[in-house]
């Protein structure tokens, strides 16, 4: 939300025009894709946001827009994430921007999902 | 740009760490400026630690499951800032919340009441209101104007507010029993035949159901119907 010094995650002034209600509960997330020196990687992180058609977390490394990734969603903040609901999405980096703690914002559309 | 003081560990803290009863504070608000002023404000004052500031809501939900606050003080500068009140809550039940608002609809005012905020004090008073206010809501009080007061207690009396303003609220009061039944479930992430199973019904009637939910809520498919119902309180 500091809209000045960071690439917008969750614009305010924009959440009210979005089509899909989004939520901005830190999810658990694993994430599999390739990063931008061609590497395969998997991580573990939390989202900044999450909707129907996509969602915004930070990665260590940057990606290049246009890859695919793989994703699980743990539909839950709860330390028991053993019986969260999940949900497994297949999508396509849409956007990614450095960020000050030297992570770097990524923004995903999803493609596809299904239910674990 | 880097906020180098937000989130500071208590112990860094400019309060006496000795002072063990000092009200424990985590600021919310969009910018940077602001909390550090704040900050600044309030560790002049005896009896008062900020134990973090956060710039956005996954920042707070974390440092509120950290630090464990007693007052939450959240910028109330658009409605959806109101969503992540709940949200705190939820992570930490013993905090109390003021929210700082330099928004004059009294709407919004009343939804900030509604989903919990305990004193609302607007960002043109001085410090010493919000000090007021802080220890007023630590103490186990309210920090209201009189006329949302009223209205607070009427709605009380009456048994229940009114919310002819919350579209949500009216698509949601149109639901049935089996239709929020079957969204609870979807919200566990089951399957139509799993549903149909733990509902005793067949799955067309799940079918039948959930065309019936998704005119409702305006929603187009599953995902989007799980993050509603999530969002809304309807999953659990």
């Amino acid at each position: 939300m500091d809209a000045a010094s960071e690439p917008p995650s969750t614009p305010p002034d924009q959440r009210v025009f979005r089509r899909h209600e989004r939520i901005y509960d830190p999810f658990p997330v694993r994430i599999r894709s390739v990063d931008a020196s061609g590497e395969a990687f998997e991580c573990h992180t939390v989202l900044d946001n999450f909707s129907a058609s996509g969602f915004y977390a930070r990665l260590q490394r940057p990606v290049k827009c246009g890859t695919k990734l793989f994703a699980i969603v743990h539909l839950s903040t709860s330390r028991c994430e053993g019986l969260a609901p999940r949900v497994a999405v297949r999508g396509v980096v849409l956007g990614v921007a450095p960020r000050s703690d030297v992570t770097w914002g990524v923004a995903v559309r999803f493609t596809h999902y299904r239910f674990l | 740009m880097a906020d180098p003081i937000a989130h500071r560990p208590p112990q860094q803290s400019r309060v006496p760490s000795r002072d063990a009863k000092a009200i424990r504070i985590l600021i919310i608000d969009d910018h940077v400026l602001v909390r550090n002023g704040l900050r600044i404000l309030l560790e002049r004052q005896d009896g008062i630690m900020v134990v973090g500031e956060a710039g956005n809501g996954p920042e707070a939900l974390a440092i509120a499951l950290s630090e464990r606050p007693d007052i939450i003080l959240l910028a109330l500068d658009w409605a959806n800032d109101l969503e992540l009140l709940p949200k705190l809550y939820r992570i930490t039940p013993e905090a109390r919340a003021i929210m700082l608002t330099g928004m004059s609809d009294l709407n919004t005012h009343r939804r900030a009441v509604r989903l919990g905020a305990l004193g609302l004090v607007c960002k043109d008073q001085a410090i010493e209101v919000l000090l007021q206010a802080i220890a007023k809501v630590h103490a186990g009080e309210v920090w209201l104007e009189r006329t949302l007061m009223a209205e607070v207690l009427e709605e009380i009396t009456r048994g229940g507010p009114a919310q002819p303003n919350d579209p949500e609220a009216v698509k949601i009061g149109t639901l049935t029993r089996r239709e929020r039944e079957v969204i609870r479930l979807v919200g566990q992430c089951l399957k139509n035949r799993q549903i149909a199973a733990q509902m005793c019904i067949a799955e067309d009637t799940v079918r039948h159901h959930l065309t019936s939910i998704f005119g409702k809520l305006s929603v187009v498919d599953r995902l989007e119907l799980v993050i509603y119902a999530y969002r809304h309180g309807l999953s659990s």
